[in-house]
């Protein structure tokens, strides 16, 4: 029977796909099977471009990834230069007004999208790496194993991320190690910091996606012609895993802009003179009282966007993966 | 049988009429017909019987009797009228209402059915309380109602969660739940697909009695044909979208007058019939695509009768007596179409290929000892196949798993192969005991690896298990799929783009890519079609005649296990309850258990069975009953003697052995009685 679903599935949307994926008769069906990977993929992209959502989300992306890249090229002003005119509001000159220096907060906000996106993807990145292979470790073997790292993946999800954050980062500035480890660069400690705090987040999804493949009888049948543990992690059930694991990155990428603005503002993330979002913010949270909104509002709406942006996206992605 | 001819007079309403009902499937903006002008009645108080393979539109038609159709699925034709009333064309309001009062259904699986966060008791109450009764009414109704189906403790029952109570009372449950508004009509959609025979044949009791004093019409769809023939007075054979044939249910099954129905009743294996005797029918070709074109007969691409006729005009309707029809021209040929192939295999030989002795195996849950299996003996020949049965949890799986060294089984357990002992857990034996045993598991899709090509699962498995290099399991893996009957197409596929039957074949290929000398069958045919398991017990018979494969073959049916299996072990609660050759298995004395199972498989051929119903249900092993295992459900305990020693194991004839109290000369005496 589901050789002919297949069959249906292909026959019934002709006008998307290329005309040799057009099949009248099973036969054909098969010429596929070589491309046929790139069909599924093609077919979750199809889906994913008919939802709004994901458009209107990768648009924002989209937008955030160029001004991260070359803002600094079409930018009206310079970022970085001071002026007199401090603290001017929203005008035909500059739009977003000025900052406590007079800078051009317009220029600021696109520009200020380059550390922070850098660093939180990279960040995501890494922890669903780590998270990944403890995961599948935990998933895989189970027992005392699991049971121990568990634990401690459990220990570190209780502890408040922020919180775990703004500890290490402040201690970074005394120790010799961790300035060694980061090669003096803000940014790099960030990532790692980040990575860590979100790795035990990722291990959990992936322990419970690899528990419900590790049961199945193909994972039987491949011990019974004795597979390596490490090959069934990898070749056997890694590939039956992938969809959670992307759903999972795209989440903690989310996730991870908030949480490097976060520590921004707290003044231990990406550190001045970068013009970032939530550096800005703590910067001028102080004049908020006195009725000078611009520069905390159009910084505060730049983290938004994007937050909500990659959400947005990140919510497609699970909706077709789920399919 | 339970033929009641219906009495009621010709002008009383029909309890469901469908007429040339057309539907189809919108699939992404294309209607894709699933239905082409299935029209049939049910009387009151008639059980009608739908049956036919899956994807031939069975369950649609149930689902569209009562307007459960989802929202791609629209009709396209013809009229459902249901007690008199047409409801084709009925808003929502007005199916509530019809479903409310009219008809129920009962569908396949009673455990989703239910809402595992709720207390069946507040479930079934809602079924009442929906028809507008007060809380208390509703209460009471609903006790009395699961007293009806026979459940004994209701109360206790009401405070359960359904994932505390066993499928079979689950469907108990759902059923009492399903007769809440008295209803005229009852759908029953595969109601015992999944549970264990003798379960099953509780429930259908169940169904009968209900039936019998609600006076309900039912409309039963089910794919095995013996439950359909015990339950119901007329049936119709349906074939993409279409009742091929339609009649009075002995008669139809007695002698089939379409191909289709010959093809279906042959390819099931009956009348005792042995792999030693004759080769199974099967049915060429696969089911049409959904959705695509038939215009004339729409067996026609698969029937061995079809010529030029067939092909150019749409078969004409033929009556026969008793009310029945067919649609074929070839009527008077059906009778002629060829009986099963003889066959020509090699029978079993006598060199003891495995020997289990004292195997146990006991698992840790919670803090305590869970024995699954206590001290089995079994022995198999080279070329031999043992066949498996029991209720589910009686530990079957378990002996498989354990043979293999998935589970290490107990200290004191052996498993000698060809002489040699086998280490107990797969990660320590040898390369050569790897390859001697391997597996067919129940389900494929798990089976395999839905992210690899056939091509890459067979290679890997030649490759870890022969050593072979790269060319030389290349040629391997095409040797392997031609025994198969694989094309060299399907290779490059992945398990999902393949229909269930050729999954499986792939996993027999798996298994047999090392020449193993054992392969254990875990229910490899329950999840398909009779055409397709036919078609997978002849391969596997010849591949065993070829290869001088021993099967260790696990099956919850019996009539598969007796055709294939050359011995039958009989398991409950983990024991060996009874050996021997299939023939003295199925000629008796038997342990009161096998005569309980043998009695609670529905025959397709209507004859009557002497119905031994198991009371109450598999316990748990944690904590199995004192002396004999089986005493609290043996319909033969004695007092005093099977509750309180463990009963020997006596041999009845020469490799015939019996766990029993009761002595075979007074077994052999009762059963031949009842």
């Amino acid at each position: 029977m589901e050789l002919e679903d297949v069959n249906a599935e292909t026959a019934i949307e002709p006008a998307l796909q290329s005309s040799s994926m057009m099949i009248d008769a099973a036969p054909n069906v098969l010429k596929q099977s070589l491309a046929e990977r790139k069909q599924a993929r093609k077919e979750r992209w199809r889906l994913l471009r008919r939802r709004p959502g994901f458009i209107i989300g990768a648009v924002i992306v989209l937008f955030w990834a160029f001004c991260a890249a070359f803002a600094q090229y079409v930018v009206p002003y310079n970022p970085f230069d001071d002026r007199d005119k401090r603290h001017m509001p929203p005008s035909a000159d500059h739009w977003f007004g000025t900052d406590q220096t007079g800078r051009d907060i317009f220029s600021r906000v696109l520009t200020g999208a380059r550390d922070i996106l850098l660093v939180a993807p990279i960040a995501a990145v890494l922890a669903v790496i780590m998270g990944t292979l403890l995961g599948m470790i935990m998933g895989y073997f189970r027992g005392w194993t699991d049971n121990i790292l568990s634990r401690f993946v459990e220990a570190f999800l209780a502890l408040p991320v922020v919180l775990v954050g703004l500890y290490v980062l402040t201690l970074a500035s005394q120790s010799d190690f961790l300035q060694t480890i980061s090669f003096n660069s803000r940014n790099i400690l960030v990532i790692y910091v980040v990575a860590v705090l979100f790795t035990p987040i990722v291990a959990r999804t992936v322990r419970a996606a690899v528990q419900g493949e590790r049961d199945l009888d193909y994972v039987v049948s491949a011990r019974l012609r004795g597979e390596s543990s490490l090959f069934i992690m990898t070749r056997e059930i890694f590939p039956n895993v992938t969809g959670p694991i992307i759903v999972e990155l795209t989440v903690r990428i989310g996730y991870a802009i908030f949480t490097v603005a976060t520590l921004s503002f707290l003044g231990v993330g990406i550190q001045p003179p970068s013009p970032d979002w939530g550096l800005t913010i703590s910067d001028e949270r102080a004049v908020l009282a006195a009725g000078i909104w611009w520069p905390v509002t159009f910084n505060a709406l730049a983290i938004i966007t994007l937050v909500v942006a990659v959400n947005l996206i990140a919510d497609s992605i699970q909706a077709v993966y789920q399919k | 049988m339970t033929i009641t001819e219906s009495t009621s007079a010709p002008t009383a309403t029909n309890a469901l009429e469908v007429r040339d009902l057309e539907l189809a499937y919108v699939v992404r903006g294309v209607p894709r017909p699933v239905l082409r002008g299935v029209s049939f009645t049910v009387r009151p108080g008639e059980a009608y019987g739908l049956v036919g393979e899956s994807g031939c539109g069975k369950s649609t038609t149930a689902y569209a009797a009562l307007r459960y159709l989802p929202r791609n699925g629209i009709i396209t034709g013809g009229h459902i009228l249901v007690d008199g009333d047409d409801i084709t064309n009925l808003d929502r309001n007005g199916l509530r209402e019809f479903r409310k009062q009219k008809a129920s259904m009962v569908y396949q699986d009673p455990g989703s059915s239910l809402n595992p966060t709720i207390k069946v008791g507040k479930q079934v109450i809602e079924a009442f309380t929906v028809l507008g009764q007060s809380a208390s009414l509703a209460e009471s109704n609903a006790l009395q109602a699961l007293r009806k189906v026979q459940i004994a403790d209701p109360e206790r029952v009401m405070g359960r969660y359904p994932h505390q109570l066993s499928g079979g009372m689950l469907q108990r449950v759902v059923i009492a739940m399903a007769l809440a508004c008295d209803p005229g009509l009852l759908v029953l959609d595969e109601p015992t697909t999944g549970l264990d025979a003798t379960v099953e044949a509780e429930v259908l009791d169940l169904v009968r009695t209900l039936r019998n004093e609600t006076g309900a019409a039912i409309l039963l769809i089910a794919h095995n044909l013996g439950v359909i023939r015990s339950m119901c007075d007329r049936v119709g054979v349906m074939y993409a979208g279409k009742i091929v044939e339609e009649g009075n249910a002995g008669e139809v099954f007695d002698a089939p007058k379409h191909p289709y129905t010959v093809g279906l009743l042959r390819s099931l294996p009956r009348h005792g019939m042995h792999k030693s005797q004759s080769a199974l029918s099967t049915i060429p070709g696969t089911l049409p695509t959904l959705g695509s074109e038939l215009p004339t007969c729409v067996y026609v691409d698969r029937c061995p009768l079809a010529d030029d006729t067939c092909r150019n005009q749409v078969p004409p309707v033929v009556q026969l007596d008793g009310g029945r029809y067919t649609r074929c021209h070839h009527v008077d040929a059906v009778a002629e179409i060829n009986e099963s192939v003889p066959s020509t295999l090699r029978t079993s030989g006598s060199e003891t290929v495995l020997q289990i002795t004292g195997v146990s195996k006991t698992f840790r849950q919670g803090g305590h000892d869970v024995p699954a299996l206590v001290g089995v003996n079994l022995s198999l020949n080279d070329g031999e196949t043992l066949g498996l049965v029991g209720e589910s949890g009686s530990g079957k799986s378990t002996l498989a798993k354990a043979l293999l060294g998935v589970h290490s089984p107990d200290q004191g357990s052996s498993l000698t192969l060809d002489q040699h002992q086998l280490a107990s857990t797969i990660e320590q034996r040898s390369t050569a005991d790897k390859r001697a045993m391997q597996i067919v598991f129940q389900n494929p899709d798990s089976a395999l690896n839905a992210s690899w090509t056939v091509r890459r699962i067979l290679q890997r498995s030649v490759r870890k298990l022969t050593g072979k290099d790269a060319t030389a399991a290349d040629e391997r893996v095409a040797q392997l799929a031609e025994h198969l009957r694989l094309s060299p197409r399907h290779l490059d596929m992945k398990p999902s783009q393949l229909s269930g039957g050729l999954k499986q074949r792939v996993a027999i290929a798996r298994a047999f890519a090392g020449d193993p000398r054992i392969v254990v069958c875990d229910e490899p045919t329950s999840a398909l079609d009779v055409s397709v398991q036919a078609a997978i017990l002849n391969l596997l018979a010849e591949l065993q005649s070829e290869q001088r494969t021993s099967y260790v073959f696990i099956s919850h049916d019996l009539g598969v296990v007796r055709y294939l299996a050359d011995r039958i072990a009989v398991m409950y609660l983990g024991r060996i309850m009874e050996v021997g050759t299939t023939e003295d298995l199925f000629k008796g004395p038997n342990h009161p258990y096998t005569e309980a199972l043998l009695s609670a498989v529905p025959s397709v051929d209507g004859q009557v069975s002497s119905r031994i119903r198991l009371a109450g249900e598999i316990p748990s092993p944690a904590n199995p009953p004192s002396g004999c295992v089986f005493h609290p459900r043996c319909h033969r305990a004695i007092a005093g003697t099977c509750d309180a020693a463990e009963p020997p194991v006596v041999e009845v004839s020469l490799g015939h052995s019996i766990r029993c109290h009761i002595p075979a000369d007074e077994l052999k005496a009762l059963q031949s009685q009842s």
